[in-house]
């Protein structure tokens, strides 16, 4: 069964609000990420990955957010079989983001990594068959 | 050690997004909420427990939100002592949402209790904290 493992703040200050997550919930710094679409820091609380995120541009953060928007951004289910979740958002109007797959450089041919996609109400959904770090509840 | 166990969304249509989250990703409902503040469903992975709500009004979605957004709207810890961790939240700059609280109809008069308490955090992100936590699975009895 997919479970959901993951999710994404827009922040304004990465240190800032990954600071906040580990002195109020004594959350744990995994790493620092620095790439082209986004800076931030990747926490868990040994079940949930939680990565408080500054998009470098309105492309990476998916134009209806923008680079400026702050708050809940995304979550991610890991699956343990993406195609077969893959049908299922399809049939079920989900609709792939191959414009911030494009954005963060993520191979768009490929079933290995993370895809994103939008669902109702404009939430966003990362589908990960490898999962996050630090995630085994 | 505080745990995320509890994710909202606020939906214009809680039916067709509970329904998305069932269909695609096997979510179990654990039960339906109408209350005159919102109406939704409460889903669950097994492990985190997904709130799908249409809130009634712009009080209880908390002003910046309103009744009308559609998205991710708050988060959940369940702690040890919620009078230690509200404690740690205001000293790092959260506050407590005493607003939001009123639109519910709870009377402000601090963390006394085992109740679901909100606050807002960085990023104009809303944190519930409660110490029994959030129902996750069918078995267990409504919390």
């Amino acid at each position: 069964m997919p479970k959901l493992k993951h999710i994404a703040i827009a922040a304004d200050d990465p240190d800032k609000t990954a600071d906040f997550f580990m002195k109020v919930f004594d959350m744990k710094k995994l790493r620092t990420t620095d790439g082209s679409g986004h800076f931030g820091h990747i926490l868990s609380d040994g079940n949930i990955n939680l990565a408080a995120l500054r998009f470098k541009t309105d492309a990476a953060a998916g134009e209806e957010f923008g680079a400026g928007y702050r708050g809940l951004h995304h979550i991610g289910f890991e699956v343990e079989d993406l195609p077969e979740t893959v049908g299922k958002l399809t049939s079920n109007d989900g609709r792939r983001r191959s414009d911030i797959d494009a954005a963060l450089g993520i191979e768009s041919d490929s079933y290995k990594g993370e895809f994103k996609y939008s669902g109702p109400d404009g939430v966003m959904i990362d589908l990960s068959a490898n999962g996050w770090d630090e995630t085994s509840g | 050690m505080a745990k995320l166990r509890h994710i909202a969304i606020s939906s214009q249509d809680a039916n067709k997004t509970a329904d998305f989250y069932m269909k695609v990703f096997g979510m179990k409902k654990l039960r339906t909420t109408d209350r005159p503040t919102h109406y939704g469903h409460i889903l669950t992975d097994g492990y985190i427990n997904l709130a799908v709500l249409n809130y009634k009004t712009d009080a209880v979605a908390g002003p910046e939100f309103g009744a009308s957004f559609s998205g991710l709207h708050h988060i959940g810890f369940q702690v040890d002592s919620v009078e230690e961790t509200a404690g740690a939240l205001e000293t790092n700059g959260g506050a407590m949402r005493d607003d939001i609280d009123e639109g519910f109809g709870i009377k402000p008069s601090g963390v006394k209790g085992k109740g679901e308490y909100k606050f807002g955090g960085p990023d104009k992100v809303i944190i519930d904290l409660s110490e029994s936590g959030w129902q996750w699975d069918q078995n267990q009895a409504s919390m």
